[in-house]
């Protein structure tokens, strides 16, 4: 910027000004439009996307496809036997398991390219476990859905758009707050499904 | 690039990248602060930097605090679920509230001149926010170019990388092109910031729109909007 004074005023500065104040009204216009257009939403594994799909198998070898669960939300817990979060986690989502399994579908998700399918039945019966764990053998979902750290939850709204993607243990009630949110999210439109 | 979306293990930890980008946001701003008011003989920059470093503390203890405490009781039986409890749903909310109304405080109570922390809070924040943002992966539409990052197959625009470019532009302009008068650089920055951030934001992914707009539109407009109402007093004070 260059100052030219004339009456007190510089004049470079308010051109400067004025060209600022043209763009940003123009932008916002701009923005204004594109936002009324219907978006397609990317799968992608963070709040606000739609959940990645997958198949994986049960203990007993039965398929689960998280596209055939559209239509209820869906609570994805990553986990590993061995993980002493997310042992600590276990025993509370079992709870609000009991409590929120007519409105909400609980998946665990093992991460079985770290663990055994003999310590994931021993975990299961310690803890007492009975909605669905499913095996990601290869750890392919595990990377899907960029589990870096265990305990990982998800919570995947009725639309399959993740309402909010949790790292670490949860507990009675921030599992609680987080199973209310996604009951209460899910008249959330997801444009372009 | 699409590295950025995981993190480094460290024994039982996990460091995200993005938290390395916080991490790096809050020592260049200090930084930035002080090497900027050492320069141009700023009063208060400690006491700047001792606000960034509180309100970086406050956030944390709030936002991890806040899933500590429901199960603390249990700090002695199972001190596992204690010390890797998930943060409660909003914390990061009422933390940012909480920051907020330490900064006020902070504020009352130092009496700084106020353009001069403008210049401060502008030039280091914007200078922080060049490495948080190169560490902190954000994806918004899908794209065809070959610059798109690549996950699960397809290409999404690399926000953050476009934040980074007109942030380290903003800065630039705003360090040569403007005169050091206290507050104008500050206001000029604003509002390069507020117009090119604004611009990114319409290659950004949102489903949240708070009449007409996302939240973060709107903040960025009334940045925007702040920063030319500060220009606008230095058109005839200068």
């Amino acid at each position: 910027m260059r100052y030219t004074t004339v009456g007190g005023i510089d004049l470079e500065l308010a051109r400067t000004r004025k060209i600022l104040l043209v763009m940003l009204m123009l932008i916002v216009v701009t923005a204004i439009v594109i936002n009324q257009h219907p978006k397609t939403l990317a799968q992608l594994p963070e709040a606000g996307y739609r959940a990645p799909n997958f198949i994986l198998h049960t203990l007993s070898g039965h398929p689960i496809e998280l596209s055939q669960l559209k239509g209820k939300p869906v609570l994805i817990n990553f986990f590993a036997s061995w993980c002493p979060p997310c042992q600590a986690e276990a025993p509370d989502l079992v709870q609000m398991y009991d409590r929120y399994h007519t409105q909400v579908v609980f998946l665990g998700v093992d991460m079985t390219e770290s663990d055994s399918r003999s310590a994931v039945q021993a975990f299961m019966k310690k803890v007492g476990i009975h909605y669905p764990i499913v095996l990601d053998s290869l750890g392919k979902v595990a990377k899907q859905y960029d589990v870096i750290s265990i305990p990982m939850s998800f919570f995947v709204n009725a639309q399959g758009v993740i309402v909010a993607r949790v790292a670490g243990a949860m507990n009675r009630n921030s599992l609680a707050s987080e199973l209310s949110h996604l009951l209460s999210s899910q008249n959330l439109n997801a444009p372009g499904q | 690039m699409s590295e950025l979306f995981g993190g480094q293990h460290v024994g039982p930890f996990t460091f995200y990248y993005s938290w390395i980008g916080t991490f790096l946001f809050v020592v260049v701003s200090i930084v930035v602060a002080k090497i900027y008011g050492k320069h141009h003989n700023l009063k208060d920059v400690e006491k700047f930097a001792d606000l960034i470093l509180m309100s970086v503390m406050i956030w944390i203890i709030i936002w991890k605090g806040s899933g500590m405490l429901p199960v603390a009781k249990d700090l002695f039986v199972a001190p596992v679920k204690v010390l890797f409890a998930a943060p409660a749903s909003g914390a990061d909310k009422a933390a940012v509230i909480a920051v907020i109304l330490y900064t006020v405080l902070t504020v009352k109570r130092v009496k700084p001149v106020l353009a001069e922390w403008l210049d401060l809070c502008a030039v280091s924040i914007t200078a922080g926010l060049i490495p948080f943002f190169l560490l902190h992966l954000e994806l918004g539409q899908q794209i065809g170019w070959p610059w798109g990052i690549l996950i699960t197959g397809r290409r999404y625009t690399p926000v953050n990388f476009y934040e980074v470019f007109i942030l380290l532009c903003s800065l630039v302009m705003s360090l040569y092109g403007a005169k050091a008068i206290h507050g104008l650089r500050g206001s000029y920055l604003l509002a390069l910031v507020g117009v090119g951030s604004l611009f990114v934001s319409l290659f950004s992914e949102s489903l949240t729109l708070w009449i007409l707009l996302s939240p973060t539109q709107w903040g960025l407009l009334a940045t925007g909007g702040f920063g030319l109402w500060g220009m606008k007093r230095f058109t005839t004070l200068t």
